[in-house]
């Protein structure tokens, strides 16, 4: 977890000295530097801010007027940085996270960042920006006694339709995210939504401005000419309308198998099809392929993996007036790109695996541990999108944790590896298992995705008491690289 | 405090900002006050100011009643919604009053 950090100093020296500091930390991100309390007080507004580095003695402003100005203390973490001791008790009134005494030494300093950062990945899911908007949105529209929010539609924005309040508060990149607060509100009953339209989106970007269009099946151009094929019902022949036009003369069709003219379609012949030709690589072909390319990001794209959303109109509901009076308070999931059982899985996998290695030590028994390698599905993940890459995924997970033991133990190590853990099994056993789910994921990926080959690669391990839980990692890395199902 | 291109305008109990739209604008002030009026001079320009404060994540901020002031009415097709009203005067301000109060008796109840 990043959090996103703002420096408060007057002066220069020690602004260059806590940048450098904040450059050097995995766990910040510094979104801006104020010289002021003034400066700092619009930062905080403009910025998603989860940390506030700030100088207490400053001209204009002090750091505690500058607290005092803050609205809601509890969603920024602060620590103080200060060249005296003596506002140690003050700090305390004021609920500070943590108190620095310049010259700051970076020991020091990560310590106290690491201690913010705990205490920020536990805190509450209301913080979020997204349950933020969503208070900023029904607060609006309960204080100008708005019924319907209604979506607009608009050239300039992402998806093509914009939310007063809502798209207005997110960046172009993001503004889809609107339509995820906007589910999650009626999931809660906050809103109540009346579909309006339909939309398609970018898999890759959101974006709902796409060049759709006909491409040749062989070599993807859009350089296509289509012309009518014609058949003569007299003589049976079926050929391009230009081989009739050149038979004849002007407009006049006349039939090259047998010389007769055409005269009357549905009486003479009549038009089953259109056949294309392609300028590109010459190919004829019926059936050409429709392709979306996105003008914002320039991903071009099948019209089936396109993302389908609902644009719909929102009621406020009564639930959603007591949550804008401030009478209940409900939080919506943070939304975003994450792996089906990222974060904490993977640590308790790790766990899991110590604790294996530790017991092998102290017991005989074998356990093994398996890793697959979904080689070339980097390339499906960016055909399909974001989305459906995620859903993926998850489905990739299930069917495998199907055919896992109780006390068995799985993870997506990355978007490409997955590891399992298979506690007093011994290695043929574990291999048996892990086969069978290996055809159970090349079957899930051919069903879904016909024109992709899955390159899967798949290595197993007896967990050895002698080897940390990184060579074991790394070992299978190594197999499964060299191997293949 | 940053150089101040704002006027206050009193009316009744009250208390008016208002600013043009090209103005550089220092937003956590509008807290001090029941609404805001912005002078319109440009579309892009009265939008972007508009969008600031609507943005903003102080309550008292991005919730303050906005105003345009438009001195000659325009075909504008749609309205903003981000706005509370648009007025071609400032020698009467009654109907400003009305909804500023009525928004301000919304979030304060």
């Amino acid at each position: 977890m990043t959090l996103n950090c703002i420096i408060v100093d007057d002066e220069k020296t020690s602004r260059i000295a806590m940048s450098s500091l904040v450059d050097h930390s995995d766990s910040l991100n510094l979104v801006g530097i104020a010289e002021s309390g003034e400066e700092a007080l619009e930062l905080l507004n403009e910025k998603q801010v989860d940390l506030i580095f700030l100088d207490v003695m400053m001209p204009s402003m002090s750091g505690f007027d500058f607290l005092d100005e803050i609205d809601d203390k509890n969603n920024v973490k602060v620590i103080l940085v200060t060249g005296k001791k003596d506002f140690a008790v003050k700090a305390f009134d004021y609920a500070i996270s943590d108190y620095l005494v310049k010259p700051v030494s970076r020991n020091r300093f990560n310590e106290s960042v690491q201690r913010i950062r705990k205490s920020v990945s536990v805190q509450s899911e209301s913080d979020f920006p997204n349950n933020l908007l969503l208070l900023k949105l029904i607060r609006f529209m309960h204080s100008r006694d708005i019924s319907f929010i209604e979506p607009v539609p608009s050239r300039k924005s992402l998806l093509g339709y914009t939310y007063a309040m809502l798209t207005d508060n997110l960046d172009f990149a993001n503004e889809a995210d609107a339509l995820d607060i906007l589910d999650e509100a009626e999931d809660n009953e906050i809103l109540t939504g009346k579909f309006v339209d339909t939309i398609y989106l970018c898999n890759s970007c959101s974006n709902s401005y796409l060049n759709i269009r006909e491409v040749c099946p062989n070599c993807d151009s859009s350089h296509l000419v289509s012309n009518d094929l014609i058949h003569h019902f007299s003589c049976a022949y079926m050929g391009e309308i230009n081989e009739f036009k050149a038979a004849g003369y002007g407009e006049t069709l006349i039939c090259p198998k047998c010389e007769k003219k055409l005269k009357h379609i549905g009486v003479d012949y009549d038009k089953p099809a259109a056949i294309f030709n392609c300028r590109g690589c010459g190919h004829s072909f019926q059936d050409p392929l429709i392709r979306a390319r996105c003008l914002n990001c320039g991903a071009d794209q099948k019209v089936e993996h396109l993302v389908k959303k609902e644009i719909k109109k929102y009621h406020l509901t009564a639930k959603g007036k007591d949550m804008a009076e401030g009478n209940h308070y409900v939080t919506i999931s943070k939304n975003g790109e994450q792996m089906p059982d990222e974060g904490e899985s993977t640590d308790y996998f790790i766990r899991a695996l110590k604790n294996e290695i530790k017991r092998k030590s102290i017991a005989e028994f074998d356990s093994s541990v398996g890793m697959f390698r979904l080689w070339n599905i980097s390339e499906l993940y960016q055909r399909i999108g974001n989305a459906a890459k995620r859903d993926l995924q998850k489905e990739l997970q299930q069917i495998l944790s199907n055919d896992l033991a109780p006390g068995d133990e799985i993870t997506f190590w990355d978007y490409e590896t997955i590891l399992m853990l298979f506690p007093e099994q011994r290695k043929e056993a574990a291999e048996k298992v892990m086969h069978k789910m290996a055809e159970r994921i090349k079957e899930l990926i051919k069903d879904n995705f016909d024109d992709f080959e899955l390159e899967l690669k798949m290595a197993v391990l007896k967990v050895q008491e002698n080897n940390s839980y990184e060579q074991t990692i790394n070992e299978l890395l190594e197999k499964a690289s060299k191997s293949n199902v | 405090m940053k150089e101040n291109f704002a006027q206050k305008i009193s009316h009744e109990d009250l208390v008016f900002m208002k600013i043009q739209d090209r103005s550089p604008l220092y937003l956590p002030q509008l807290k001090s006050f029941d609404a805001v009026i912005i002078e319109y001079s440009d579309q892009l320009a009265t939008e972007e100011i508009v969008n600031k404060i609507r943005c903003y994540n102080m309550e008292s901020v991005y919730l303050i009643p906005i105003f345009v002031y438009k001195i000659y009415e325009e075909e504008s097709g749609a309205g903003n919604p981000l706005i509370d009203g648009t007025i071609h005067s400032l020698n009467n301000l009654a109907k400003v009053a009305e909804v500023t109060r009525k928004i301000n008796n919304k979030l304060t109840t």
